[in-house]
């Protein structure tokens, strides 16, 4: 993967910080997090629930809600242009125009009252300026793009009518009709049956080749990050603690907290009937302990972890980790 | 949508004949008998046993009570002795009326109900939210006698902004159509302020609370992320949404105006069906109280046929087969 570092990124996001308050409360869900995204690659985060790996895609269109939500800090340079500091017209311009969403709920991620036709026409006419009857083409063609049988049907249809993996199918759709820049799938098949799945993982990465565009996927489920990635970006409390390539991540983890996610996966070659697990839960976001967030759930942990906050320190060309105790070895 | 209809139809007929039975039921337990006030000092006890037994049989109430079908099939519902009409051209005379200040009453507080309920959901805690939650607040708790009151002496006697009482200038009675229906609207300004009240704040609390449930929904911020103005999400893809209870409740309210319009009215003075309500209840006309609210029962009925077929209008998901 080294020679896609040599290409200047597509999206570099630099130290972002989208902070809550609320009730005298901050809770720093993504705190300093900062990662490129280069044309064509499929950036995986992987994380546990509340680890701030939405809310850190969530903010690259600035669609965290303001208040309670706040970027304190930082920069998202797409294609040089910072989307913090743009207009708010700017904004909605690239919004579904440059990145595009999917999100994890495909029963309610469409509007109940409006055709489908409708959803998929709207953002073509709003961002290519079509009209009705020309998006209603392309609605059709959009439908068959992602392998809906009988489109020029479907298009007329209720969301109501169609199952979850249609439904899905139906956002991959809509997100990809102007063809993005970058797409942000937010756990996109979390909500669907395994077979449903393997279905829409494969209709993804056929057209992200299709139509060359880069694809942020956020999931819990490393199998799919296999299957799905080139590089892996491994979460915690907020905070990057690994990021390399995929076959560095599965073949060579180096952070603990990544060592116990890939532990932490069924394997069926072994006779063991136990999983094995990370011990305790996710630390409250509002209330970190000093120094190593993940310091009470390691299991070889330091003094120096009670401390203070490792840097995340590039061991190996593209492969980042932020620990004190297995990080800091080729320095 | 047409089998549901006859089939909605049809319900209707076993429902209202059951409220009807028991508004016989209930009738022929109240006191007072429909010669009470009549007030001859010449008339013997003999003879006004006589007349009751000619205007009102003592014979049980279902009996009374099939009679009234029977004779209601024949288009006659019963005769209003203080009116010396049928009771149907009394109710007719005072219907117009009500019906339109209950009806100015529903479009106003609609036209104001709903918009403020958007705004209050879409800045929620704001200053523009807290001070329309406490007029909503202070709407639902007003009593309507009271403000008629209060709006009458402020706006009619001290100002002479407004008319005192009635429907209309018994000066202008042979002006022109268009200069009589003004004069109308100027006399029910003050009477659909007050029924509309508390029709507003129920309006928009509703709004308000089904607004603030869509907008946290995963549609809106789909929406939103296709990168549609805050308008289009608000007023398109939220309000379609979220005017899907709303719908339910106009069914509900327009029964209710009705029946409200009995305090306004005769706060007001206005010859409308709830000031002949009240006094045909004074007046022990149970031929007229009957005939009355055998047409609020039909109104009701109809109001939530009505608001049955919209909600099928207004959300695809519900489809009547």
């Amino acid at each position: 993967m080294t020679e896609m570092n040599e290409r200047k990124p597509l999206l570099e996001v630099k130290n972002l910080k989208t902070y809550f308050h609320s009730n005298g409360n901050t809770v720093k869900a993504v705190d300093d997090v900062s990662f490129e995204v280069y044309q064509g690659e499929t950036l995986g985060i992987v994380g546990e629930s509340g680890c701030g790996k939405s809310i850190t895609c969530m903010s690259l269109a600035r669609l965290v809600e303001t208040p309670p939500g706040k970027y304190e800090g930082g920069e998202i340079l797409l294609e040089g242009e910072d989307m913090l500091k743009i207009s708010d017209a700017r904004m909605r311009e690239i919004r579904g125009n440059k990145i595009s969403y999917i999100f994890q709920e495909p029963m309610t991620s469409l509007n109940p009252v409006f055709r489908i036709g409708m959803q998929i026409e709207e953002v073509l006419m709003l961002h290519q300026g079509l009209s009705k009857e020309e998006a209603h083409a392309r609605a059709i063609e959009a439908l068959d793009m992602v392998r809906i049988p009988n489109p020029e049907r479907i298009v007329n249809e209720y969301p109501f009518a169609l199952s979850g993996g249609m439904r899905q199918r139906v956002m991959i759709a809509m997100a990809l009709a102007c063809s993005p820049k970058i797409l942000v799938a937010d756990e996109p098949t979390t909500a669907l049956d395994v077979t449903i799945q393997a279905q829409v993982l494969d209709l993804m990465n056929d057209l992200k080749k299709k139509i060359d565009t880069s694809i942020l996927f956020i999931t819990h489920d490393l199998s799919v990050i296999a299957e799905m990635a080139d590089r892996v970006m491994v979460m915690y409390a907020g905070k990057v603690v690994e990021l390399a390539d995929v076959e560095t991540i599965f073949g060579n983890p180096l952070h603990p907290y990544t060592r116990g996610l890939i532990s932490s996966r069924p394997d069926m070659s072994t006779s063991s009937t136990r999983l094995n697990v990370i011990p305790g839960n996710v630390p409250d976001l509002s209330d970190l302990p000093v120094g190593c967030a993940f310091q009470s759930r390691c299991g070889v942990v330091c003094d120096k972890c009670r401390q203070g906050t490792a840097e995340l320190v590039e061991v190996e060309p593209g492969h980042f980790v932020r620990c004190f105790v297995t990080g800091g070895k080729k320095e | 949508m047409k089998n549901y209809l006859i089939r909605r139809i049809l319900q209707i007929i076993p429902v209202f004949l059951g409220i009807l039975f028991i508004l016989f039921f209930i009738i022929s337990k109240a006191p007072g008998s429909i010669t009470d006030n009549i007030m001859d000092p010449r008339m013997t006890p003999e003879m006004r046993a006589a007349l009751q037994e000619k205007l009102d049989p003592n014979l049980p109430f279902y009996v009374k009570f099939w009679n009234w079908i029977v004779e209601a099939l024949h288009g006659n519902f019963g005769f209003s002795n203080q009116h010396y009409k049928p009771v149907v051209d009394v109710i007719g005379a005072n219907i117009g009326c009500t019906f339109a200040l209950a009806l100015t009453a529903m479009i106003l507080s609609m036209l104001i109900g709903i918009p403020a309920g958007i705004v209050s959901a879409t800045r929620q805690y704001s200053a523009v939210d807290n001070v329309l939650t406490v007029f909503s607040l202070a709407g639902l708790a007003f009593p309507t006698f009271f403000l008629g009151l209060l709006l009458l002496k402020v706006f009619a006697i001290d100002l002479r902004w407004f008319p005192i009482f009635g429907l209309s200038n018994a000066t202008l009675a042979h002006a022109p159509f268009l200069t009589r229906l003004g004069d109308m609207a100027y006399h029910l300004i003050l009477p659909a302020i007050v029924l509309g009240l508390a029709e507003t704040a129920s309006f928009m609390r509703y709004t308000r609370s089904s607004m603030l449930e869509v907008i946290r929904s995963d549609y809106i911020r789909t929406a939103r992320a296709k990168g549609l103005n805050e308008k289009v999400v608000i007023y398109k893809h939220a309000f379609r949404n979220a005017m899907i209870p709303i719908v339910t409740l106009l069914g509900f309210r327009i029964p209710g105006l009705i029946s409200g319009a009995l305090m306004t009215e005769t706060v007001f003075s206005l010859p409308g069906v709830g000031k002949l309500s009240v006094e045909a209840v004074n007046t022990r006309n149970y031929p007229l109280l009957l005939g009355i609210n055998a047409m609020l029962t039909m109104t009701t009925l109809i109001a939530t046929l009505v608001a049955d077929v919209l909600y099928a209008v207004v959300d695809p998901r519900i489809r009547y087969d």
